[in-house]
């Protein structure tokens, strides 16, 4: 019984133009049977899939879609010929007509994929919304899909309110600075789907002078990583610093080809003049693996990665891996000896320590890469400025540095003024296609 | 890692020295020492190695910290071997018959006798807050060390070759902590790393003092020797001034 609902329901609406079908007595019920035994209505050399029509207009489904237009409609279609081994009485279809379960369904495949021309442009139009959905415009979704191939193995650790406000006044423009850093990270993570952590750098008390003032970064880094278990990559970058490409993701950047961005060897750039290998009168006791200037050389045996500036490691963007050797590394990084006998003379704290960890402890060699400066830690011309000419250390709009890090900007320099100029420039570079050739 | 343990020719015995005798003043100690390690190692197959460490160069260390390079000497010579017992010169194998692997270096030996969830000792006596772990994955431990009231004892122990053991070498040899002149020189560096770092904790396992380290004192639980037990370290004898005396009693027991 129907109320109508069926596409077999031909003759039911009343104000309808009759069926300009072959008078049939249109059954009811949904049983094919009865439509292939009206000779008429086989076309072949057409799988029949979805169901009689086609050949003199008789689409039941397209008569209740296109109602009174259907006969124009169809009669200006191409009809298929009748050949004379077209199955006859008896033939059954393997597939029901109502496969789709009827009306809906079946109406926009008609629509879609029975019309070659409609169907293309359907996919185009499909492909074209997918494109921009999903890939050239950033939005949930798509940061959801970066982040679920591949993007959530990142986490940026950013390093907020730094001093918080305790040692000195945090005025209208620290505030300021803090919040551009802050938009700024945050618009990258989500963009590639990475994790952002903002990390509160305030002055604590169980960090108070001499025990360990300032040197929580460490503790941060072990706490992230326990935060982000299944997280592989952690980045930290100071607060003072702005990624100027966007567009650029952490595995084309750097990941995907590690081994050709990164160096082991500190003597390719060594402003610490460092002894690299370790001499053999200072660690007699050096396995072949330490001995080696580029440690074993492969790139899983990269563990943390470290730039240098004009005056050693730069620790205000690095990466560490998550690994049994970044574990030890962490462990020992912070040690109360170290720190007692040396942390008047370790302006730079953790950074000094870990550079006298690498001068002192063979195994740290092992598991350590560098990366030029530039890639991910351009300086502004105020920093390192005693060597003004380097092409190693500054800021180069022309190459599209990475990220700017304004390197002891609070130490005379105005952090607020940097930091709105290199977004400006950043701006101004990763304009949207229209913005730059339209104004 | 075997968790069988290792084979005869993948143990060396360590001792080393600067060739001056002993401080506490026992009468020619190598004379006495070496056939007994070495009538040790032989019956078991076991390599027997002593080092004169006036050949490193440890600048203005103390001679104490030479064991470290001594112990990384011996696992370069002995390209095969798994674990190093490095045992003071002041110390007597007193039974012979005891096998290394079967006593204390297979695993589940070793995880049978090792304290588990036990406090150590502060270096120079008293609690110290460090418990060792309940559960300990033995596939991590790397080095085996007893303590005595004062803490760990450096005296005798254990270490296995691993990555992590390559590590503890350059961390043990800081020369932070040599600059840090303790009492206890390289043993209060160890109990330092172990107190301050819990992966160093990790790959430590604490057995009593009778299994590698037992004391010439008497009726100290833990502590005293007996007979049955593997050595006997002459530790901290020049208190007393009793080394020689102790040493000939022990020699004789044997």
């Amino acid at each position: 019984m129907g109320s109508g609902s069926t596409f077999w329901d031909g003759g039911g609406g009343g104000s309808r133009p009759s069926s300009p079908g072959p008078g049939l007595p249109i059954s009811r019920s949904h049983s094919p049977a009865h439509l292939s035994s009206a000779p008429s209505v086989s076309p072949v050399g057409w799988t029949p899939k979805y169901g009689g029509g086609g050949s003199n207009g008789y689409a039941p489904g397209a008569r209740k879609f296109l109602g009174r237009h259907l006969r124009k409609l169809s009669t200006s279609l191409p009809s298929y010929n009748r050949s004379p081994f077209s199955p006859h009485v008896g033939w059954t279809p393997t597939t029901p007509y109502y496969r789709f379960g009827g009306g809906f369904f079946y109406r926009i495949k008609a629509l879609l994929f029975r019309r070659p021309r409609i169907t293309s442009f359907f996919l185009l139009l499909l492909g074209l919304f997918l494109f921009v959905g999903l890939y050239a415009h950033h939005n949930p979704v798509s940061r959801w899909i970066r982040a679920a191939s591949g993007g959530s193995k990142f986490v940026i650790i950013l390093a907020a309110n730094q001093g918080g406000g305790v040692m000195t006044w945090k005025g209208a423009k620290e505030w300021a600075v803090e919040r551009d850093s802050i938009a700024n990270k945050k618009a990258y993570a989500d963009r590639w789907g990475y994790h952002l952590e903002i990390k509160d750098m305030s002055t604590k008390k169980r960090y108070a002078h001499e025990w360990r003032e300032s040197w929580e970064k460490v503790d941060v880094i072990k706490q992230t990583m326990r935060q982000y278990p299944k997280a592989e990559w952690f980045w930290w970058l100071d607060l003072h610093t702005f990624i100027m490409e966007p567009s650029i993701s952490l595995q084309d950047h750097i990941f995907n080809h590690i081994q050709n961005v990164t160096y082991r060897d500190i003597n390719v750039y060594n402003p610490l003049n460092i002894t690299h290998p370790p001499s053999k009168d200072e660690f007699f006791y050096i396995d072949e693996i330490s001995k080696s200037s580029v440690g074993d050389d492969k790139p899983d045996s990269i563990n943390i990665i470290v730039p240098q500036d004009c005056g050693g490691f730069n620790l205000g963007s690095f990466f560490v891996k998550r690994s049994e050797f970044s574990e030890r590394l962490l462990d020992i990084w912070w040690d109360p000896v170290g720190y007692e006998q040396k942390h008047m003379e370790w302006e730079h704290k953790e950074q000094d320590s870990l550079e006298y960890l690498y001068t002192h402890q063979p195994w740290i060699r092992t598991g350590t890469a560098f990366i030029p400066q530039r890639m991910i830690n351009s300086f502004p011309p105020g920093a390192c400025s005693d060597t003004p000419e380097d092409p190693r250390i500054f800021y180069k709009e022309k190459d599209r540095d990475f990220v700017v890090n304004m390197a002891g900007c609070e130490w005379g320099r105005d952090c607020w003024g940097e930091m709105a100029s290199y977004r400006a420039v950043s701006e101004r570079l990763n304009r949207g296609w229209l913005k730059k050739h339209l104004w | 890692h075997d968790p069988r343990g290792p084979k005869p020719n993948e143990i060396v015995l360590l001792a080393a020295s600067d060739g001056k005798g002993h401080n506490g003043g026992i009468d020619n100690i190598l004379a006495d020492v070496t056939p007994n390690r070495q009538e040790y190692a032989d019956l078991h197959g076991y390599h027997y190695l002593f080092i004169n460490i006036t050949k490193y160069n440890i600048g203005n260390a103390r001679p104490v910290w030479a064991k470290l390079p001594a112990i990384v000497e011996a696992f370069n010579l002995f390209p095969e071997a798994k674990w190093v017992w490095w045992l003071d010169l002041d110390a007597i194998i007193m039974t012979p018959t005891v096998e290394l692997t079967a006593h204390i270096l297979a695993q589940d030996v070793l995880r049978e006798k090792m304290k588990k969830g036990v406090e150590m000792n502060k270096s120079g006596g008293g609690r110290s807050g460090i418990i060792t772990s309940k559960n300990p994955d033995m596939g991590n431990i790397d080095i085996i060390v007893a303590q005595d009231q004062n803490g760990l004892n450096a005296g005798s122990f254990f270490i296995r070759r691993s990555e992590f053991s390559r590590i503890l070498i350059d961390m043990w040899s800081e020369p932070l902590f040599i600059r840090e002149n303790w009492n206890g020189q390289e043993q209060d560096a160890l109990w330092h790393l172990v107190k301050e770092h819990p992966t160093v904790l990790e790959h430590l396992a604490l057995v009593s003092q009778r299994q590698i380290n037992a004391y010439p004192v008497n009726n100290v639980a833990d502590m005293s020797w007996e007979s049955g037990d593997l050595v006997v370290h002459i530790a901290g004898c020049w208190v007393k001034n009793e080394c020689n005396d102790q040493w000939k009693k022990f020699m004789g027991r044997r």
